[in-house]
């Protein structure tokens, strides 16, 4: 079993919705991203364009986080997703000068909501999870695919461009969409660590 | 009183001062680090994950291996003015080395798990080999200098374990796919900027004596300025985005500031002042002081530059907070706490120091006769 990620950028609106679907079911504190869509602009009026690009950990099938930790908090799990084991990182954030995306982020403080009267009663439920001093990424939302439900994400883009599941099946709808478009491209294919996550 | 005997009494009060700014340094910078303990790291600057704690982490690790094969060149005869100076090098790298790592637990985000490194290693990551590099390099360090019987061949093995410390931090950069560090050139510019701090660290403390080493800085400060030149030149000639970004980020964008200043006040400075004939012993240790804050810069550079340009596009800016810059010259002081704490009580032997440096000096003019006469 290899969990995958396939993102149709023809599909994504740029919107941030997976974003904020990202934030409300792991309760990350004010900023800290675990996913993010990067918007550029190309060309000059009247043929300028906006391009949106979804951007999250690649779990990668060489992952460099996970070579390069010195304590082997990084690892990758039996279906191929990449996770840190928060009692074991010892916060030297090697693994976020190594990983080519930038997508791990470091907790520096659970205590600080996004607004000036204190932490809301949801923040003071959730921001006790992540262990300040460590760092922290997309997960695929583990707890909800455990219970057979796709990540937050792909539940929630409204234009349905996220498309998660087992790669190494062969009846699943990421490997179909894979192998219905052979030019599907991953992020930084030079960074040699083989990313898990594609956009066509 | 007569002129030498005021000089004398002038370095007498300047050097009593050593100890205790250096201590005081080092209280701030344990200070600064139960802040972070109490607050948390939102005291750090929190737009690049390595800072000027790992720039001085890589300037004191460097410093002791730099030490440690300045100690090995004097007993291989390579450099035999050094001799003498076995013990000083050597509790000069044990308190660079401590102070190093004092800088790594003051940069960890959950220091009391640095048992990790014994109960878990992972050993595909460097960090775990320069750990092991260095904590037996410290063991070697310490067995040369309690030994009684000196062995060269003890301390030209603590030299090697010493030259790959230095190795292995720069390859902890080169070998991430990120413009600025993806470079074969770190490691070697790691170990000139290592042997650059241990030659300064020895004209700073005896700025006349050493004739010899005035002649390596001055060869090695301009190539630390080449290495930087080659960089640039081999990053765009072919035009590569990235790498432009990177270049125009030193030199014209946030970080020019911080390359200018180590191009003028870190190489070309000091240089001038080394080459300067007539210099006093106190424009020596200016020109060695300059070029040990040089490296520093150079190190800060180094670090910003590749995180600064993310995969998303843009630039990061960066600039320590009060906290960081306390920490980071806590581990500076400590250093030089330890140091002279160190010589203070274990002692040196000043006469065959001095016996040394007159050596050196009195052979020059008899070198050169011979090579005249020749």
């Amino acid at each position: 079993m290899r969990y995958g990620m396939v993102i149709s950028l023809s599909r994504c609106i740029g919107c941030n919705a997976c974003s904020i679907a990202c934030k409300h079911e792991n309760g990350t504190g004010p900023g800290v991203f675990w996913r993010k869509v990067i918007i550029t602009e190309s060309g000059k009026y009247p043929q300028a364009a906006m391009h949106a690009l979804p951007l999250l950990c690649n779990h990668c099938e060489d992952p460099s986080c996970a070579k390069v930790c010195p304590v082997k908090a990084t690892k990758m799990d039996a279906n191929g997703m990449v996770t840190i084991d928060a009692k074991k990182c010892i916060g030297c954030r090697y693994c976020m000068t190594a990983c080519p995306y930038n997508v791990r982020a470091y907790v520096r403080s659970n205590d600080k909501g996004y607004f000036d009267e204190g932490l809301t009663e949801y923040e003071k439920a959730v921001y006790g999870e992540h262990k300040v001093g460590t760092v922290e990424k997309c997960t695929f939302c583990a707890q909800r695919v455990e219970e057979g439900k796709n990540p937050a994400c792909v539940q929630t883009c409204p234009a349905k461009a996220l498309f998660f599941g087992d790669l190494d099946d062969p009846a699943s709808q990421v490997a179909k969409l894979l192998t219905d478009n052979p030019n599907a491209k991953t992020l930084k294919p030079e960074a040699g660590t083989k990313p898990k996550v594609f956009y066509i | 009183m007569t002129n030498s005997a005021s000089n004398e009494a002038k370095r007498s009060t300047a050097g009593n001062l050593i100890l205790p700014v250096a201590g005081l340094l080092a209280v701030i910078g344990v200070a600064c680090w139960v802040v972070q303990l109490i607050v948390g790291p939102s005291v750090l600057a929190d737009t690049i994950p390595w800072g000027v704690y790992i720039a001085a982490f890589f300037l004191l690790a460097g410093a002791g291996s730099g030490l440690v094969m300045m100690a090995a060149a004097g007993d291989w005869g390579i450099l035999p003015a050094l001799k003498d100076w076995r013990r000083s090098l050597l509790i000069g790298a044990a308190a660079s080395y401590i102070a190093a790592g004092f800088m790594i637990l003051l940069d960890l985000g959950q220091p009391v798990r640095i048992y990790n490194f014994f109960v878990s290693p992972n050993f595909t990551s460097m960090f775990v080999w320069d750990f092991l590099f260095l904590l037996v390099t410290v063991v070697l360090v310490l067995i040369c200098f309690f030994r009684k019987e000196t062995s060269k061949w003890l301390l030209g093995l603590t030299a090697v374990t010493a030259l790959g410390i230095v190795l292995i931090e720069g390859w902890i950069l080169a070998v991430n796919p990120v413009t600025v560090w993806n470079s074969a050139l770190i490691p070697v510019v790691f170990l000139v900027e290592a042997i650059v701090v241990a030659v300064a660290v020895l004209l700073a403390a005896k700025g006349d004596a050493f004739e010899s080493l005035k002649k390596i800085l001055i060869g090695l400060l301009p190539l630390l300025l080449i290495f930087s030149l080659i960089e640039m030149f081999a990053g765009n000639y072919m035009g590569a985005s990235q790498e432009a970004a990177g270049t125009k980020l030193l030199l014209t964008g946030s970080l020019a500031p911080f390359y200018w200043g180590w191009v003028v006040l870190g190489v070309a400075l000091p240089f001038v002042l080394l080459l300067w004939k007539g210099a006093r012993a106190g424009a020596v240790k200016l020109a060695a002081v300059l070029a040990v804050c040089g490296v520093l810069l150079a190190k800060i550079n180094l670090l910003v530059a590749g995180q600064a340009l993310p995969f998303e596009g843009g630039t990061i800016g960066y600039f320590p907070s009060i906290v960081e810059i306390g920490g980071m010259l806590g581990g500076l002081g400590l250093a030089v706490f330890l140091f002279v704490l160190g010589k203070n009580f274990f002692g040196d032997a000043p006469a065959a120091v001095e016996a040394s440096a007159e050596t050196e000096e009195a052979k020059a003019p008899a070198e050169a006769e011979t090579e005249a006469e020749a």
